[in-house]
């Protein structure tokens, strides 16, 4: 999924270039320089010290093209997109060729809204590395968001080829096929996905689009209610080495998210710990540290947690709605029911609130609370599910 | 207006432009000669908006308001109406409305017609309809306020307050608005688009954003339900629960249009919601005679777009992209989504074509409010225009990587896609300007057949934008049904143009833009055909009325 764009233009980068902090030896003339990081740029100190060592690193040994990329990736993952793209771009400079450079530097390019640059070089490093998946999906939701159809097809399909297992791909198909109003294709991707990924909610959505599109109406109905219309971020190795670096609160919160999503929750725990310790009243590490003792089945310790989340922002939706999970865990149906009834209160256009209140209804042997509520997330699914920010 | 739902770290403030728009992409043409030139100064029309203070605190501060253009002596040119808004420190008392009279001859001329025509309303207005409530041939206003809506009573030329007095006032929110006739009587009703709960004397506390203190919701306020009045011989009644409209929840709407959305015979009701899923009006199934609808945006594929996300729908335009003779309608919305075009399937189905058709990624950067279909440059091919500003103050919006003020995007037919044109390197052209804009209308203001069109900053100048760009002819199509004196000018009505190997299709409605009236007539460009062509209207009521031998010029097209 594509981010906002940046709008620092290419001008602005060779201005910074041997300004400000850093330190080490200047590179050779007929090296381009790795491009320093300005005094006010903002990132938090102990990201700041971790791109200075690498552009320190880069710097004293300018033709590594290892040590480059470190540096440019560090820029990359910590959203300084402009610079991170001069250093690719210094970085492809010294090798051409390179493919996680040009692929990177397309990214960087995308991200800042240069779509005929981010084209280019994706096509350089899908020529280096033609067997990278992940690159051509890339570059086929690039083209389809652009609406170059033609070129989207033979992206994605080549990405469907070379991984079959790809939910990316064959939904970016899928949605593709929406495009050229082929319901029919459309709809036979995204059941090919749901297939292998039924809790897949973004496959549903699309699934439900494309039955509605072909005149299933009744099939359609039945799909959307499971649907999410939230984009997920496709694996991509090559991003994911990146994203590895971010540093900052903010960061290290996405990555405790990512952990636990993954099933990592050791060092889910160590990392939301830690990160605790320095900021005990924000929210986001509360919740998502006491889904992590949910998922170690540490219930009390998630719920003293949710209870000082909830002291910070009580009317925050998704707390009583962690909790009633949390309760559920631990087989305390009425609570996990009361709490779930909580989260709808506070935002009764809550489809998700609704979904889990209905779950709970049933285990309860309330059919007609459980109709009543499912009826209330198919009504409202498809609408945004986010509560107070 | 949907916040945008992650944060980019900017560089550093100040290294981009000023106006968020990137180095020009592919698929971009250069700037025309000939385009459209600011008359505002020599038209006379010297009038700055109020809404809010600046910058602004609060999101009732944000909105800015509409404009109408009305011929509101019945002299057969269109003048121009802004309700204007007002402060919360007097949400109540603003500096007023201003009505300006049409007097151009050759060039646009507008004179302050305010006093000398009775127009006494000051409380803070956002939307504007127009249309002829009571019959007696003079185009009423009506102004959606936050605080009591009025109704501007045009009595030969000179207008009284009268909301009360016919059964209108609403106290609350109410942001944009639409004429149609929902019940096929003959007449106009009314359908109140309304946003959120707020309390300007005990506004919600800012919140913050990248550490900038902004404004807080819509998120996590109260919506409001929508109104809908039926038109009982000039009186209005609130019938919005027993015809469903309080069926559903209330949400943060901000724009509607009544229009017949799948040729059936019967208008739809779409309302565009911020940040929610739209709604999509329709008969409800077997209502019968009774006047019941039923909300089908999600089975239409109009509620979110094609990822399945709800937007923020400031703008509404409506056209036939695709000359098969169904309206299709293109939304503006934040800044990082992109603007939705949903094309018509037949029936009550759309699919939303955005990036087929061009008109996505080239969004992204923009906030988009007043937008509208028109063949600007008289090639036979509808252009779309949209006008963008961001709503956040400046220093937060330049943590987005953005920028307050933005360009106007253009954009042509280029076969099947829509490609933008850019403003030429120099700049200084109206394309290169970049505003803070919010409202727009449209209509032919200098009797030259071609569109004009008159846009509104948020607290800053209206201005006049002249059509000095059009080549080759046009038709303009204005209805005047002796029928139906409650809806005389068509409001609703199927206008098809046959000639040339092809049919063109438009329509006549109320609503559209944003919180704006714009000129209630079709608008063809002809380049240089010269026909002659067959006109075919379809009125409201379902009755067609052809005409052969449509010349180009200007036709009024009568039913008695």
């Amino acid at each position: 999924m594509r981010r906002m764009r940046s709008f620092v233009g290419a001008a602005a980068i060779t201005l910074l270039f041997g300004c400000g902090g850093g330190g080490g030896s200047p590179a050779p003339a007929a090296v381009p320089p790795a491009p320093t990081l300005p005094a006010d740029a903002p990132v938090a100190e102990d990201v700041r010290a971790e791109i200075e060592a690498a552009w320190r690193a880069a710097s004293a040994t300018p033709d590594d093209v290892e040590l480059r990329l470190a540096h440019a990736a560090r820029l990359d993952a910590n959203g300084l997109d402009a610079l991170a793209l001069a250093a690719y771009e210094a970085l492809l400079q010294l090798a051409p060729g390179h493919a996680r450079a040009s692929y990177h530097a397309g990214r960087a390019h995308a991200e800042l809204g240069q779509d005929e640059a981010a084209i280019t070089d994706l096509m350089r490093a899908l020529d280096a590395e033609p067997g990278y998946a992940p690159g051509h999906r890339r570059l086929g939701l690039l083209y389809c968001a652009l609406g170059r159809v033609d070129e989207a097809e033979r992206s994605l399909t080549r990405a469907h080829e070379l991984d079959r297992r790809d939910p990316g791909a064959a939904l970016g198909l899928a949605r593709l096929a929406l495009e050229r109003g082929d319901a029919d294709t459309a709809a036979r991707f995204a059941a090919s996905v749901l297939a292998v990924a039924p809790e897949l909610g973004f496959a549903h959505h699309l699934h439900a689009l494309a039955l509605r599109e072909a005149g299933r109406l009744d099939e359609a109905a039945s799909s959307a209610a499971l649907a999410d219309g939230e984009v997920p971020e496709w694996d991509d190795p090559w991003e994911r080495e990146v994203r590895r670096l971010q540093g900052g609160p903010r960061m290290r919160l996405a990555r405790g998210r990512a952990l636990l999503s993954a099933g990592r929750t050791a060092e889910a725990q160590r990392l939301l710990e830690a990160e605790l310790e320095t900021r005990p009243d924000d929210v986001g590490v509360l919740g998502t540290l006491a889904a992590t003792y949910c998922a170690l089945r540490r219930h009390d310790d998630a719920l003293a947690l949710l209870d000082a989340a909830a002291a910070r922002m009580p009317r925050h939706n998704r707390i009583p709605l962690l909790a009633s999970e949390v309760h559920a865990s631990r087989g305390d149906l009425t609570s996990a029911i009361g709490n779930a009834r909580l989260a709808v209160e506070l935002q009764p256009d809550f489809a998700l609130a609704h979904e889990r209140l209905a779950l709970l209804l049933r285990q309860a042997g309330d059919a007609s609370g459980a109709d009543a509520a499912l009826d209330a997330a198919r009504r409202l699914a498809g609408a945004s599910a986010e509560g107070p920010r | 207006m949907r916040r945008a739902s992650w944060v980019p770290i900017l560089l550093a403030a100040g290294c981009g432009g000023d106006d968020a728009d990137p180095a020009p992409a592919g698929g971009s043409s250069p700037e025309a000669p000939a385009d459209f030139r600011d008359a505002t100064e020599a038209a006379g029309l010297a009038l700055t908006l109020t809404a809010g203070g600046t910058p602004p605190r609060q999101i009732l501060e944000v909105k800015g308001g509409g404009l109408a253009l009305i011929d509101y002596d019945a002299d057969g040119d269109l003048d121009l109406f802004a309700p204007n808004g007002a402060t919360l420190e007097q949400p109540d008392r603003g500096p007023g409305a201003r009505l300006f009279e049409n007097v151009s001859e050759g060039e646009p001329a507008f004179r302050d017609a305010t006093t000398a025509a009775g127009v006494d309303f000051a409380r803070w207005g956002m939307g504007v309809a127009v249309g002829d409530v009571d019959g007696n041939g003079f185009d009423d206003v009506f102004i959606a306020c936050y605080g009591p809506d009025a109704l501007l009573r045009n009595e030969g030329g000179r207008f009284t307050a009268a909301a009360a007095e016919v059964g209108l006032g609403d106290a609350g929110w109410g942001t944009g608005s639409s004429f149609g006739d929902v019940d096929l009587d003959g007449d106009l009703d009314l359908y109140l688009v309304r946003y959120l709960e707020f309390d300007a004397a005990a506004p919600p506390p800012p919140t913050t954003f990248l550490g900038v203190p902004v404004f807080n919701g819509p998120s996590g306020l109260t919506g409001q339900a929508d109104l809908l009045y039926l038109n009982e011989g000039g009186a209005f009644r609130d019938v919005s629960e027993s015809a469903g409209i309080r069926a559903v929840r209330p949400s943060y709407g901000l724009g509607a249009l009544i229009l017949d959305l799948d040729a059936d015979g019967a208008p739809e009701i779409f309302v565009g919601n911020d940040s929610m899923a739209n709604f999509l009006f329709t008969a409800a199934e077997g209502a019968g005679d009774e006047l019941r609808f039923e909300d089908v945006a999600l089975e239409a594929g109009l509620a979110v777009n094609a990822d399945g996300e709800t937007q923020a729908t400031m703008g509404i335009a409506y056209g036939d992209v695709n000359d098969d003779g169904l309206p299709d309608l293109f939304t503006t919305n934040f800044m990082s989504d992109t603007n939705s075009l949903h094309v018509s399937a037949g029936g009550l189905r759309f699919s939303d074509k955005t990036q087929l058709f061009g008109l996505g990624m080239v969004s992204r950067p923009f906030l988009g409010w007043a937008t509208m279909f028109y063949d600007f440059g008289h090639d036979g091919e509808e252009d779309l225009v949209v006008f963008n500003g961001h709503v956040y103050p400046e220093t937060a919006v330049q943590a987005l990587g953005s920028s307050a003020r933005q360009r106007p995007l253009f954009f042509e037919r280029d076969g099947a896609r829509f490609r933008r044109r850019m403003p030429p390197a120099d700049g200084g052209t109206w394309l290169a300007d970049a505003r803070n804009d919010r409202s727009a209308v449209f209509g032919d203001l200098d009797g030259d057949l071609d569109v004009d069109l008159v846009v509104a900053e948020r607290n800053g100048p209206v201005r006049l934008l002249r059509n000095d760009g059009a080549r080759g002819g046009a038709l303009i199509v204005r209805l005047a049904d002796g029928r139906s004196p409650g809806n005389a000018r068509g409001l609703g009505a199927r206008v098809t143009l046959e000639g040339g190997g092809r049919t063109r299709t438009r329509w006549i409605a109320s609503g559209g833009s944003y919180l704006s009236a714009c000129a209630p007539e079709a608008h063809f460009g002809l380049g240089e055909e010269r026909g002659p062509f067959i006109l075919t209207v379809r009125w409201p009521d379902g009755e067609e009325q052809r005409a052969e031998g449509v010349e180009p010029g200007l036709r009024v097209v009568e039913r008695n």
